[in-house]
């Protein structure tokens, strides 16, 4: 059984599923969404977001067959031990993955932005320090720091916004002009930086309140987050004509930057600094799933002990790609199993447990 | 115990890791306030700096200016060739304003030469770029003016031009001219006597310079293209006859601008553009005195308003000879009617596009006095 103060309320894992999601991404996802899309990639966002609402609706779909387990513990349930364990194993290299993925890219950003000549194990090794930290506690206490932390994205979309005074709207038109085929390309591209709402897979039982409450919160969450990254890439569509972001790989950086106020210059520094507090939340969700589904392989309950060993296998995976080409490699391999353990597999254990009518029992909280 | 490791481990990461590897100590480097590009012989670049430095004694602070010349293949080689000239650390990222020469620009892309600006997460892409005539070196050479160096005196003369919507605002990375669509235009500074001094804009088609606008027909331009800056002022004639003295003219500020611009494809696929201005203008100077009588002030607004069109179709006129588009009319082909530009040949087609331009003026008030 759950303790009560181990739980969070059905807001709390609205912010909390919000911070996972938007994370690194943002900062990639027009130019690599409009490199397919062109000038519609505002709508392979859109499109993006309605899939990944019915992703969470699946899983949610799932848990609620299991409203006192997390997915560890209803794995070996559906699919029996030995099956159950080599799911669990893949679902803690498809978080570790991600995790590290995250971090590789955020190392690029700052090397190329901010320290071009700072190692980059420096970097890792501080971020990595201050999401162990925060991961080794209970999701309560995490929920408790993505809510403080959660004012920091709308700076963010404030700092973006001023960049409208360069804007020429003209810039999206004509709309669908890429085709149906390339918008369709843009969105699976998009979906990587939508990811993150599979934490109600693994904090479905720590969430007080009803099971709608619950899917009522992922899909604002969904929505919110696809709102954040469409309004993102909107600005940056806008601003840039199609030629310069095809060269410009992280234009809402390129965009802050050229920005001046009356006494800061160098826009581009402020939003990197809060930009890594968001980054940073991301990494803690996902070093938490990533410790939660070690520990679980081991058959241990408690996910704190996991967490160090975790962060340094993360460490050791984000240090390995050093140029470009690695990187997309790594970034297409890592999409493929992420794409397998948010999209396939859920969906597949979702018709396990209707076939075979396997439940989890009704708890006191169901 | 741990715990105390910890913090042991902690302070001293704080204190021994700072400014390990990216530092940059402002008191190490040496900033560049203005810089020139200027064509060399052979095809080489010949780059001027102005470097400012600030020495502060008992009476206070003194400027300096010291000014480095060097003839080198690309920016990022004169930065270089600086470096072995200048003291301390050469540092380009505090540049406020970059000269072009106008024999560079005229004969030569100068985008190539900007790259480095756009590559370096450092660079100052919000200075301002201005073309001079003659050689941007001269201008630099001036190093001071009053107590001002030349790079601050150059930004200042040009943040107050742009509040007065003389020349357009814009930096180096709002001039990225990459498939935009539009065409832009740069300030076009001279040296007057040894006092730089604007002399209007410098109009660009791509990236190479193609025709120069006096200050008057600047303003007009702006108006033409919906960018005016906080205010506006012109000094038109009063009257239809040749002005003889100072009675036959009056100023207005321009309170308020409508502009509508349309562009039509017919049937057969003829381009034609239909550019309306309204404004709405204050008169501030009208020796004359004669704006009680209603009629008076119709008559004047529609004098004005004539006087406005045929000026607005010169400058279109040179714009097309010059084929700078600085109205975006490409941009809007390229949004509105996306087949019929892929088959388009823009440079032949913009010149002979047909041009309706109608500019009416309407006086909302006359100051204190009739």
């Amino acid at each position: 059984m759950i303790a009560a103060k181990e739980k969070i309320t059905a807001g709390q894992f609205m912010i909390v599923v919000i911070q996972a999601q938007i994370g690194v991404g943002i900062l990639f996802l027009p130019s690599s969404v409009e490199s397919v899309a062109r000038n519609d990639a505002w709508i392979s966002i859109l499109l993006a977001g309605m899939a990944a609402l019915l992703l969470s609706v699946v899983m949610w779909g799932l848990n609620r067959r299991f409203p006192t387990m997390t997915l560890f513990e209803f794995l070996p349930k559906l699919l029996g031990k030995f099956a159950g364990k080599i799911v669990q194993i893949f679902y803690g290299l498809a978080f570790i993955l991600e995790c590290s993925m995250v971090l590789v890219l955020f190392t690029d950003v700052v090397r190329d932005w901010i320290f071009p000549i700072t190692p980059r194990w420096v970097i890792l090794g501080l971020m990595l320090a201050t999401a162990l930290y925060m991961a080794r506690e209970n999701i309560r206490l995490i929920a408790r720091f993505f809510v403080l932390t959660f004012g920091l994205i709308f700076v963010l979309i404030l700092i973006a916004a001023y960049a409208y005074k360069d804007a020429n709207i003209l810039y999206i038109l004509p709309i669908n002009e890429s085709g149906i085929s390339n918008v369709l390309k843009g969105m699976l591209r998009s979906m990587n930086s939508l990811y993150g709402f599979e934490m109600i897979l693994l904090c479905y039982p720590y969430v007080k309140g009803g099971s709608k409450g619950i899917l009522k919160a992922t899909l604002f969450a969904c929505v919110f987050s696809t709102l954040v990254y469409s309004f993102m890439v909107f600005m940056c569509l806008i601003v840039f004509s199609p030629e310069e972001l095809k060269i410009i790989p992280q234009p809402v950086l390129y965009m802050v930057k050229a920005l001046s106020f009356t006494v800061i210059e160098r826009a581009d520094l402020y939003f990197l600094t809060i930009w890594t507090v968001v980054v940073i939340t991301t990494v803690m969700a996902y070093l938490y799933m990533g410790a939660k589904a070690v520990a679980s392989i081991f058959g241990k309950k408690k996910h704190a002990g996991a967490v160090p060993y975790v962060a340094l296998l993360i460490l050791c995976i984000s240090l390995y790609p050093h140029d470009q080409e690695l990187i997309n490699k790594m970034q297409i391999i890592v999409g493929i199993i992420a794409a397998i353990a948010l999209v396939v597999l859920p969906f597949l254990l979702l018709c396990i447990s209707y076939l075979f009518r396997i439940k989890g029992k009704e708890g006191a909280e169901g | 115990m741990r715990r105390r490791l910890a913090w042991i481990v902690i302070g001293s990461a704080i204190l021994i890791l700072c400014g390990c590897w990216d530092q940059q100590l402002l008191k190490n480097e040496r900033n560049v306030s203005i810089g020139g590009f200027d064509q060399g012989i052979d095809g080489l670049l010949r780059a001027t700096v102005s470097i400012r430095d600030i020495q502060v004694s008992e009476s206070g602070a003194n400027d300096s200016s010291e000014v480095h010349s060097v003839l080198a293949r690309s920016t990022q080689h004169a930065r270089e060739l600086l470096n072995q000239e200048v003291s301390g650390g050469y540092s380009p990222v505090k540049i406020r304003v970059l000269l072009l020469g106008e024999e560079f620009v005229r004969n030569h892309d100068f985008l190539p030469y900007f790259d480095v600006y756009y590559r370096d997460p450092k660079s100052p892409l919000n200075a301002k770029v201005a073309v001079t005539k003659g050689k941007a070196e001269d201008l630099i050479r001036i190093r001071k003016i009053g107590n001002k160096t030349i790079g601050l005196h150059i930004d200042d003369l040009l943040k107050g031009m742009e509040q007065t919507t003389a020349i357009p605002r814009i930096n180096i990375q709002t001039l990225h001219p990459l498939d935009r669509g539009y065409d832009f235009a740069l300030p076009y500074l001279v040296n007057k006597g040894g006092m730089p001094s604007l002399n209007g804009i410098a109009l660009f088609s791509g990236t190479k310079m193609t025709e120069i606008l006096n200050t008057d027909e600047s303003r007009l331009y702006l108006l033409l293209s919906d960018s005016m800056g906080r205010d506006l002022r012109m000094t038109l004639k009063s009257k239809k006859i040749n002005a003889s003295n100072s009675y036959d003219y009056v100023t207005i500020d321009v309170k308020k601008i409508q502009r509508k611009l349309k562009v039509k494809v017919s049937n057969k696929q003829d381009i034609s553009v239909k550019l309306h201005l309204k404004l709405r203008v204050t008169v501030v100077e009208d020796p004359s005195n004669h704006l009680y009588d209603i009629t008076v002030m119709n008559n004047l607004e529609r004098i004005l308003s004539e006087q406005l069109t045929d000026d607005s179709k010169m400058i279109v006129h040179k714009m097309q000879k010059a084929e700078h588009d600085g109205f975006g009319i490409a941009r809007r082909l390229m949004s509105y009617h996306p087949k019929l530009w892929k088959q388009l040949d823009w440079i032949k087609e913009y010149p002979q596009i047909p041009f309706d331009i109608r500019v009416s003026l309407q006086i909302v008030n006359t100051g204190i006095t009739q």
